[in-house]
């Protein structure tokens, strides 16, 4: 399975087929704090990848400016 | 894995609903949470004029896109940070989907407006990239609502934001802060009404949305956010939403409904003792507001930098 990281971008390949959140389990990587996407499509925890599958593991998490004090 | 609602296949799964959901069906929930804290907090009315404040992140462009769709009158406000290629790309996004929806688009840049971008406002000012961010974000936020007639400014913060933001504010005792962690903030003078309509969607749902709305978003992280103790905040709740799905939601929801009001008496107090800001006018407890003076020290340490930097430089001098 060829798979997309993010931050920083680059592409890995991971051996054998898998559900997605075996994938995840193997990266070591929360299942909360990422999406996977397969040929432009998501996929649940459950699906099933195979060795054709392109894969992109996308993290959601999004810091930044968050603010304790929305205004006084 | 079958939809929750109609038995097809399922594109995700959410563990603190236990349950699955196809497109259609995960974009109504979507909507109807949206729909629910709008209502549940008071936030919105419809043939209100809104402003969202997007960045060309998920949150944002999500939250314009459901305000759009639910029926409101929902213009969008982007800052122009300058922070390098990251400003760049965001101010992309945010331009093509306003183009693609045919939404009313307001721009502001900080540089062309204020003179100065968030990296060298932080280093004039000596704060922190994101407080720099974050004091000019709601100084125009607060002025373009006000000069525009807005009736509310919409913010993309989701459940995960709140719930971090909450832990800190938590961990630290900051009181003053918890009375004002609210998804809804009136209007007072000088201020208009703050309100977040995506509290009861998380982080990992909105980037969904964006992805099956089709919805393109800048995927990188703010370089300037790397370390923010707000993305580790995240990171530690996620480990426990993983073990205990919907223990971000209890904590949250939790703190709103038996918590919140114990810590709103001193606020109240000191709210009413906010003057004017004498160069621009807004609500500040001091002569001139927080704001103001960033812009001034930036505008100082525009000046100062090739007389300051020239002793370092050289290894000496005074």
């Amino acid at each position: 399975v060829k798979v997309l990281l993010r931050n920083p971008k680059r592409e890995i390949e991971v051996d054998g087929s898998m559900s997605v959140n075996t994938l995840l389990a193997r990266l070591e990587l929360n299942r909360e704090s990422f999406l996977v996407i397969r040929n432009d499509e998501l996929v649940p925890g459950d699906a099933m990848l195979s060795g054709d599958d392109r894969i992109e593991i996308r993290p959601v998490i999004s810091g930044g400016a968050l603010s304790e004090v929305p205004h006084r | 894995v079958k939809c929750r609602v109609c038995r097809g296949p399922a594109v995700i799964d959410i563990r603190r609903h236990n349950a699955n959901f196809c497109r259609e069906h995960f974009l109504r929930l979507c909507r109807d949470q949206v729909t629910k804290a709008i209502a549940e907090f008071s936030m919105l009315e419809q043939g209100e004029r809104v402003l969202v404040a997007v960045s060309g992140g998920k949150d944002s462009l999500a939250l314009w896109d459901l305000l759009l769709g639910l029926g409101f009158d929902a213009t969008g406000l982007y800052i122009g940070l300058g922070i390098g290629e990251y400003s760049d790309e965001s101010g992309d996004y945010v331009r093509a989907y306003a183009a693609a929806s045919e939404a009313p688009l307001i721009e502001v840049d900080l540089r062309d407006e204020y003179g100065y971008d968030i990296p060298s406002g932080a280093r004039a000012a000596r704060r922190a990239p994101c407080s720099a961010c974050g004091l000019s974000k709601r100084h125009v936020f607060d002025k373009a609502a006000i000069d525009g007639g807005f009736d509310a400014v919409a913010t993309g913060h989701n459940l995960d934001d709140e719930a971090a933001v909450l832990m800190g504010n938590v961990l630290h005792w900051h009181t003053d802060y918890l009375a004002r962690q609210l998804p809804v903030l009136p209007e007072r003078s000088g201020f208009p009404r703050k309100v977040k309509p995506l509290v009861r969607l998380g982080e990992r749902e909105m980037a969904a949305y964006c992805v099956l709305q089709g919805i393109d978003y800048q995927v990188e992280e703010c370089p300037m956010a790397e370390g923010n103790r707000h993305l580790r905040y995240k990171d530690a709740l996620n480990q426990i939403e993983a073990r205990s799905p919907g223990a971000k939601h209890d904590f949250y929801f939790g703190f709103l409904s038996r918590a919140s009001e114990r810590f709103r008496e001193a606020v109240a107090d000191e709210q009413d003792a906010l003057g004017l800001c004498e160069r621009c006018g807004a609500p500040t407890p001091g002569e001139v507001c927080a704001f103001c003076r960033l812009v001034e020290q930036a505008a100082r340490g525009d000046r100062a930098v090739p007389v300051s930097m020239s002793p370092r430089r050289g290894g000496g001098g005074s």
